[in-house]
C-alpha cells in the first residue's frame, strides 16, 4: 500500500512566482491497483510521481510504503522496490550499451555488483524469452546497441529492463507520449499485461483520456494539485470519454459545460470529496 | 640534420614515452570518454606518483612495491576528488582544481622538499638492472619492458569492463538514471570511476620516474591536456571502428601525440613554444568534444 499523507510542495519559495502545488494532499493507492492519472500541464502529475520516487523533497507531510514512512529514503534506496519508466524512451536505458548488456545490468540489480562477469551466458536464453513476447524481433539483436533502437523499441527494452527484477510499485510518467500511435498501442497493451502479470501497483500519467479509460481499475483527475475527479471498479467502468473529456475541458477553459458545469464553476474542486 | 632523420633518430624515445603515457591516457580515459568528468586532478596525482616512487626508491624499496604504491596514493588523490565533488556538490572543474592545488604541496612534502629528486643510475629500476631487462636486448629492453606494463594495465581494463562493476560504471557515464533505476548510488560510482582513472595515472607517473630517474615538482602541468590529446587522438582515429578496443585506440594515441611533439622538436620548435601548441591544440579538441556532444544527443 502507498500513502501520501499531508503533503506539501511549494515551487519557488520566497520568490514573487512562488506556487503551492500541494497542500495537504493525501492519497492512498491500495496494492496491485493500477492508477491511471490524468490532469493539464502543471496539475502536479508529475511532481506526485517524483515524490513518490524520491527525486524531489516534499515540504511536509510523509510517503508511506506499506505503514512504513520512506519520506527520508533517497531515490536509489527506493528504486529497490520502484521501477520507473519516463516519457523519454532514452532515459530508461543505456544507449552506448547493447541490448544484451542492458539486461544483464538490469538483471544484476538484485545481485552484488563486483567483479564477476556482467553477462551470465546461462541467462542468455532467459533474456530472449523476456522478449520474445513484445513481437519486436529483439530477441534476435542482441548484440544492437540501445541508443540505435527506434523510441518504440527502447521503450519496450526499459519496460523489460525495469520490471525484470522483482519490484512492487511501478511508475509510468507519460510513457508513451513520445511514440506515434501505432507504438503506443502496442506499449500499452505490453504495459497492461505486465501489470497483470508481475501484480504491480502502478501509477501511470497519461494524456491519452482514452487509454485512462481502458486501461487501470482506478482513475484519477487533478487539477492545480487537487484531486477533482477519483472513480473506481464500477465508476470507473461506466464512465463515458465524452463526459470525462467534459470535465477536463471545464477545469481548464473559460467556459464550463456541464458535468454539472464542472462541479459548479469548481468552488475550490469539491469533488476531492466524491 | 635532416628533419627526419632527428625525427627516426628519437623514435626509440618517443614510443617508450607513447607507452608510458599511454597509462595514463587509459586513466583520462575513464574520467573523460566513460564519466564525461574532466578531472584536473591529474595533473597533481602524475606527480604523485613519481614523487612516491622516488622517495620509495631512495628509500630502498623494490621497484614494483614503488610503482604498487605511486597507484594506491593515485587512488586516495582520486577518492579526494569524488568525495569532494560527490558529497559537498562542487563543481567537477574545481574539485579537480582543489585536489590539483594541494597535491602540489603534498608532492613536495613526499619528495621531501625538494623541487627535484634524481635517482642515480646503478639503482634498480623495472627497467634497469633487473634480471628481465638483463636478459632483453639492449636497445629494446625499455621498449618492451613499457610495451608489457601498457598491455597489462589494457587487459585489466578490458576485463574490468565485462564485470558487473564496470557495466555499471558504463552505465554511469552515459545515464546516470538507469544507475539510480539499479537500485546503485551513482555518486557512489563516480567516485570509483576517480579512483580507478587516478592510480592509472599515478602509476604513469611512477613509471616515467622510474625511466628518467627523476621527479620534479612542475612534471604534472598540461597532464590533462596531454592525456585528452591522446585519448581523441586515438578514439577518433578509429571512429567507426568496432574491431579495435577503446583502450587499444588509445595506447595508440598516446603514441601518434608523443610523436606529434617529437615531430615538432625535429621541425626546429623550442620547448618553450611547445605549451602553445598544447594550448591550441587543447582548444581544438574542447571544440570537438562539443560537436561530439551535439552528435550524442541527437544519439
Amino acid at each position: 500500500m502507498l500513502e501520501l499523507k499531508g503533503v506539501q510542495k511549494t515551487f519557488g519559495t520566497a520568490t514573487a512566482r512562488e506556487v503551492r502545488l500541494f497542500d495537504n494532499f493525501n492519497l492512498t493507492i491500495a496494492d496491485k491497483e493500477f492508477v491511471s492519472l490524468v490532469g493539464s500541464n502543471g496539475s502536479g502529475k508529475t511532481t506526485l510521481l517524483n515524490i513518490i520516487c524520491g527525486s524531489l523533497p516534499q515540504d511536509k507531510g510523509s510517503v508511506v510504503m506499506d505503514g512504513r514512512d520512506i519520506s527520508g529514503q533517497k531515490e536509489y534506496v527506493r528504486a529497490r522496490r520502484i521501477g520507473r519508466i519516463h516519457q523519454n524512451p532514452a532515459w530508461g536505458t543505456v544507449g552506448n550499451m547493447t541490448i544484451l548488456e542492458n539486461l544483464s545490468l538490469a538483471d544484476n540489480k538484485q545481485r552484488r555488483m563486483g567483479f564477476r562477469q556482467g553477462t551470465d551466458p546461462r541467462r542468455v536464453e532467459y533474456y530472449k524469452e523476456l522478449l520474445r513476447p513484445l513481437g519486436l524481433g529483439l530477441e534476435n539483436m542482441l548484440s544492437a546497441r540501445a541508443g540505435s533502437l527506434s523510441g518504440g523499441e527502447r521503450q519496450a527494452l526499459a519496460m523489460v529492463t525495469a520490471t525484470m527484477t522483482p519490484v512492487d510499485f511501478l511508475i509510468l510518467d507519460e510513457h508513451t507520449a513520445a511514440l506515434d500511435p501505432q507504438t503506443a498501442e502496442t506499449i500499452m497493451t505490453l504495459t497492461d499485461r505486465l501489470v497483470r502479470e508481475k501484480g504491480l501497483t502502478t501509477i501511470m500519467i497519461t494524456h491519452n483520456l482514452r487509454y485512462a479509460l481502458a486501461v487501470g481499475d482506478r482513475l484519477i483527475m487533478m487539477h492545480k494539485g487537487k484531486i477533482v475527479l477519483d472513480k473506481k471498479g464500477e465508476d470507473k467502468m461506466t464512465m463515458q470519454p465524452g463526459e470525462l473529456l467534459q470535465l477536463f475541458g471545464g477545469f481548464n477553459y473559460e467556459t464550463p459545460r456541464t458535468s454539472e458545469e464542472t462541479y459548479a464553476a469548481y468552488p475550490q474542486f469539491e469533488a476531492a470529496a466524491r | 640534420m635532416n628533419i627526419f632523420a632527428t625525427f627516426f633518430a628519437a623514435l626509440p624515445a618517443t614510443i617508450e614515452q607513447g607507452l608510458i603515457y599511454a597509462v595514463l591516457a587509459m586513466g583520462i580515459m575513464i574520467t573523460y570518454t566513460i564519466l564525461d568528468f574532466p578531472d584536473l586532478t591529474v595533473d597533481g596525482s602524475f606527480p604523485l606518483g613519481a614523487a612516491v616512487t622516488a622517495s620509495l626508491m631512495l628509500s630502498g624499496w623494490h621497484p614494483i612495491a614503488c610503482l604498487i604504491m605511486s597507484a594506491l596514493a593515485g587512488a586516495v588523490a582520486g577518492l579526494a576528488t569524488g568525495l569532494i565533488h560527490v558529497k559537498l556538490k562542487v563543481r567537477d572543474l574545481f574539485s579537480g582544481v582543489i585536489v590539483m592545488t594541494g597535491l602540489y604541496a603534498i608532492n613536495l612534502r613526499i619528495a621531501g622538499g625538494s623541487a627535484l629528486r634524481t635517482i642515480p643510475r646503478t639503482a634498480t629500476t623495472i627497467f634497469r638492472n633487473n634480471p628481465l631487462a638483463d636478459v632483453l636486448p639492449q636497445g629494446v629492453s625499455v621498449v618492451a619492458i613499457a610495451l608489457l606494463i601498457a598491455l597489462i594495465v589494457k587487459l585489466l581494463l578490458d576485463w574490468f569492463f565485462t564485470t558487473r562493476y564496470g557495466y555499471l560504471l558504463r552505465a554511469a557515464g552515459d545515464n546516470e538514471r538507469v544507475v539510480t533505476s539499479l537500485a546503485r548510488d551513482k555518486g557512489n560510482v563516480k567516485i570509483a570511476g576517480l579512483v580507478i582513472a587516478n592510480a592509472l595515472v599515478a602509476l604513469s607517473g611512477g613509471i616515467l620516474c622510474q625511466q628518467q630517474r627523476l621527479f620534479e615538482a612542475s612534471m604534472g602541468t598540461g597532464t590533462l591536456v596531454l592525456g585528452l590529446a591522446s585519448v581523441i587522438i586515438g578514439v577518433n582515429l578509429f571512429r567507426g571502428s568496432n574491431l579495435i578496443k577503446r583502450t587499444t585506440q588509445v595506447i595508440i594515441g598516446a603514441i601518434l601525440y608523443k610523436a606529434c611533439v617529437s615531430f615538432a622538436i625535429a621541425c626546429g620548435m623550442r620547448p618553450g613554444d611547445l605549451k602553445l601548441i598544447t594550448s591550441a591544440l587543447f582548444l581544438l579538441i574542447l571544440a570537438a568534444g562539443q560537436m561530439k556532444k551535439k552528435e550524442k544527443q541527437y544519439a
